[in-house]
């Protein structure tokens, strides 16, 4: 029974591992079980999904999670600047409707409702998967336009392995990175410590006719100590225990049409998951409990502005997952986060108190797979909307697979929309609305030839929209329920890849239409009905043709995101390309990999925020070494 | 819980035909210190003016006209929200008034019968750094190039009757529409805006408007200051009594009935004028009176209350 149970979920595996389109080399690390107690949750029936491996990782020029997203799957990256503060814009939506994972845990911050994708290193994590769409269902509040998991992973076949990577850059940029694995078949344990820094001091043009001027106190530094213990108790048990302790500073650089800044902001952040996992005959217990405490200081002495701010949050989390009659699979889930958060802009100590419970049932048969989940959450007492989704997966025939999925999701208002002095607003209602898409993907293998095409089309009305307006004769900003969003849009993307002996090659793209409209008319902000959301590109497409012969690799990638509306101004489109050129060798135990990158290869003058200039061409210089026994 | 309508700044007065001047050395204020509203009195006279502030007491925020000594030009930003670009009123006085615009700031005039000729201005340090080097929120006017032409207009329209006129007054506290961008200026000096054209005024209105605008409004922080208000009046001595209360009415908020009491045996005048200067309510009463202001539209109104020794103006609500 549990070896029939062991190939259907193996099956299932394969079967996401093709829905993750475009991808190739995909190592997983992980048992096949473990594999469907993630997915079940992590990459749900009824959407696209990708996922990198610790082996993709190493080909990616990406350092941090918002370049990843940026440039392997063609998402809108609001970047304030290269070091920056980075937020995504998936499908219409901003930062807060997108929902990051560690370790299956929410970091987003809960004042603020969203997370700096630039603080989270690629080089931090086994594996990353990201899926667009709704999953609030699964996920709670947030995973309205995407859901990004960033994973550790055990390999108990580990013995030893040390692992370095350098990276020299322009302006100033150094990234050292250092790991240490040793373990064995019943205990495992993972150090990893990384430190970055740039001065980012760049130039940048103003006009033609002018000198250009050069990007200042725009420095960074941000350093990870991170430690994961993984303890196989026996056949049916595990324990994992997740530690990360995150140190950052970033200068904050004045705008280009501002003179001077000394603004600067810190980070801390500790974080600790726990997770205990039962293997049954016929079910899996999840239990896992973490407690994350941050801070965040911006301190900027010119305007005599000093903001600290601190929120502790503990999660307790329990899951069981059944299979039977060998296609059925059903999770039951119950979570709870309780949440401290202070700040000189709140009144008092602030209090948060969440739990939810949450069900999900999947059927697979032949060419089929339908899941359905439900989620209730209350929060301080009251119900957050009732949130089911359904998806489906069927296979129509080999080369054609379709997709379909509807769900209604929500975004609870931040605690800073609720308790902020001025303007907090303790009675407001969450966004929420609901969403459908569906794609069509068909593929084909010819020789030496694989080709893939998809598209996906979407669309998603979220009421209660929460903005920050001027009432008329009012001096503060208050948060309100103003508007409705309407966002709706195409996804294509092709991948064709070419593999013989010692080469490969793969070329893959993908071009988004997205309009994403304010359906209220609104005075302040002024908004008319129909107006495009502010950052948020109608139209955005990426390529990438990657070539691998013989340990030396090769990419191209290229991203064009069109014109968008800023809060004063237009944002003129922009096109940026990356160059990196890599060469791997294998000698017995040990890997190395030496990589040269040109980023902005075409030296673009561009701003992704109005204001904020970004870098031209610039270089990294990297070398990544790895013993392993 | 009944709130009353206080009186506590009392104008001794001696009739005779003359130019006054509303310069807030009046009203009591330490070295390097602001009134912002917070007393609750809704805001503040000087000479023949009554500048109402609107003080939010939960968020501890105002709009409207705050009464400043501070003196501090150098640093940036909403924490030096008080303080004049010249470090000082006109003539280095101590006292001036800066008002923070939201929509438009009001100014009524307590002698409606009288023109007012004009007033100083100058522009504040918040507004005026920012435009000089730019802001988080704020560009630098000039732009990156220096050759943006951009501005920051002050205009001051008239109220007669609760009409407001077509007539205004521009007064530019920032011009960089030159094409020589050495002619570009932002105003750092009090300079003098005549008004005598607007004739006689029952208010004025003071709105901004700036190039640097966005989707949320104007960048540039919206505040601006004022001295030395001129009008052409009955009074030429106006000497601030720091009195007892004498007065009240209550309760406020009101909705129907309005209860005045006096200490004073003398008649006096209570006159109630819309926050644009119309007057809409006039009772002359002795001693103790309940005053049936029904008929009054919901809003916010100033109480005009004056006799032959004492005159005082203070907001009522009515709900």
């Amino acid at each position: 029974m549990q070896k029939s149970f062991f190939h259907i979920v193996f099956l299932f595996g394969l079967l996401l591992s093709f829905t993750g389109w475009g991808q190739v080399d995909t190592t997983v690390h992980l048992s096949a079980v473990e594999i469907a107690a993630a997915k079940l949750r992590q990459l749900p029936v009824g959407s696209p999904s990708q996922e990198w491996t610790s082996v993709q990782l190493e080909k990616i020029t990406a350092t941090n999670i918002a370049s990843l997203l940026g440039e392997e799957t063609g998402s809108f990256i609001k970047n304030y600047g290269t070091g920056t503060l980075a937020t995504s814009s998936i499908r219409g939506g901003n930062g807060g409707h997108t929902l990051v994972l560690w370790n299956g845990l929410p970091i987003q911050s809960p004042m603020l409702g969203l997370l700096d994708l630039s603080l989270l290193p690629v080089a931090g994590v086994e594996s990353v998967s990201f899926q667009k769409g709704g999953n609030t269902a699964l996920w709670g509040s947030g995973a309205i336009g995407g859901l990004v998991s960033l994973n550790n992973e055990s390999d108990f076949s580990n013995q030893f392995s040390i692992e370095n990577q350098t990276v020299l850059g322009s302006f100033g940029y150094w990234q050292q990175v250092g790991k240490l694995k040793i373990g064995n078949h019943k205990f495992q344990s993972n150090t990893r410590v990384s430190y970055e820094k740039g001065d980012n001091d760049f130039e940048y043009e103003i006009a033609p006719t002018l000198p250009k001027r050069q990007q200042t106190n725009a420095n960074f530094r941000q350093r990870n100590i991170q430690q994961d213990f993984y303890w196989k108790l026996n056949q049916q048990n595990q324990l994992d225990v997740h530690l990360w302790r995150q140190d950052i500073h970033r200068a904050i650089p004045p705008t280009n049409v501002q003179n001077r800044s000394v603004a600067y902001q810190d980070d801390w952040s500790n974080r600790v998951i726990a997770n205990w996992k039962h293997i049954g005959s016929h079910a899996i217990w999840n239990i896992k409990t973490g407690f994350f405490d941050e801070y965040q200081d911006f301190v900027n002495d010119l305007i005599r502005l000093q903001a600290h701010n601190h929120f502790q949050s503990y999660f307790g989390e329990l899951t069981r997952q059944w299979t039977w009659r060998k296609s059925h699979q059903l999770l039951l889930g119950g979570t709870h986060t309780y949440t401290k958060a202070w700040s000189k802009n709140y009144t008092g100590t602030i209090l948060e108190n969440k739990s939810a419970l949450f069900a999900s049932w999947k059927w697979q048969h032949g060419n089929w797979a339908i899941q359905s989940s439900l989620r209730q959450e209350l929060v301080d007492g009251g119900f957050a909307p009732l949130v089911p989704v359904a998806g489906l997966d069927y296979q129509l025939a080999s080369f054609l697979n379709l997709q379909f999925k509807i769900s209604k999701n929500y975004r609870l208002p931040t605690l800073n929309d609720r308790y902020w002095t001025p303007g907090g607003n303790a009675s407001l209602q969450p966004e929420s609305g609901w969403s459908e898409e569906a794609t069509i993907r068909t593929q084909s293998k010819k020789g030496n030839w694989q080709w893939t095409g998809a598209i996906t089309g979407f669309n998603r009305l979220i009421n209660n929209w929460i903005l920050w307006t001027l009432p008329q004769g009012q001096n503060f900003w208050a948060a309100h329920n103003l508007t409705e969003v309407w966002s709706r849009g195409l996804e294509p993307r092709f991948s064709v890849s070419f593999h013989q002996q010692d080469i490969q090659l793969q070329l893959k793209g993908g071009y988004d239409y997205i309009r994403s409209t304010n359906q209220v008319a609104l005075e302040t902000p002024r908004i008319a009905q129909g107006d495009q959301l502010i950052y948020t590109p109608t139209h955005q497409a990426f390529g990438k043709l990657a070539l691998e012969w013989k340990g030396i690799y090769g990419s191209y990638h290229h991203q064009f995101i069109g014109s968008t509306e800023g809060i004063n101004d237009p944002i003129p489109a922009y096109q940026v390309g990356t160059v990196r050129i890599q060469y791997n060798t294998t000698i017995n135990a040990y890997r190395g990999n030496l990589f040269f990158t040109i980023n902005n290869v075409w030296d673009a003058n561009y701003v992704v925020v109005e204001r904020r200039p970004m870098a031209g061409r610039h270089y990294q210089l990297g070398v990544h070494f790895l013993m392993a026994r | 819980m009944k709130q009353t309508v206080t009186f506590l700044f009392l104008l001794t007065t001696i009739f005779l035909s003359a130019q006054t001047t509303a310069d807030f050395e009046n009203l009591e204020l330490a070295p390097n210190s602001f009134l912002d509203g917070s007393d609750g009195n809704g805001g503040f006279n000087s000479g023949n003016f009554f500048l109402p502030n609107d003080y939010n007491a939960e968020w501890s925020s105002w709009t409207g006209w705050a009464i400043s000594s501070t003196t501090d030009t150098l640093t940036p930003g909403f924490s030096n929200q008080y303080s004049s670009i010249s470090g000082s009123g006109v003539n280095n006085s101590s006292n001036y008034a800066v008002s923070f615009v939201s929509g438009e700031s009001i100014m009524n005039s307590l002698y409606q019968s009288h023109p007012v000729e004009g007033l100083y201005v100058n522009n504040n340090t918040y507004a005026y750094l920012s435009m000089l080097e730019g802001d988080d929120f704020a560009k630098k006017f000039g732009g990156a190039t220096g050759d943006d032409p951009d501005f920051f207009l002050l205009t001051i329209k008239q109220y007669r009757n609760g009409v407001l006129s077509a007539d205004s007054i521009n007064f530019y506290l920032a011009d960089y529409r030159f094409e020589d961008n050495s002619q570009d200026y932002i105003i750092k000096d009090w300079t003098f805006v005549d008004l005598s054209s607007l004739g006689v005024v029952d208010s004025l209105t003071f709105t901004l408007s700036s190039s640097d605008n966005g989707q949320f409004g104007m960048n540039t922080p919206a505040y601006f200051c004022v001295d030395d208000i001129q009008i052409e009046a009955d009074i030429v001595s106006v000497d601030f009594v720091p009195t007892e209360q004498l007065f009240n009415l209550y309760p406020n908020p009101i909705t129907d009935f309005l209860q005045f009491n006096s200490l004073s045996n003398q008649p006096t005048q209570v006159a109630i004028y819309s926050m644009t200067g119309q007057l809409v309510f006039s009772s002359v009463t002795t001693g103790n009176e309940l005053l049936n202001i029904r008929h009054l539209s919901r809003g916010t109104y100033i109480v005009h209350v004056v006799n032959e020794e004492v005159q005082a103006s203070q907001l009522l609500v009515k709900q």
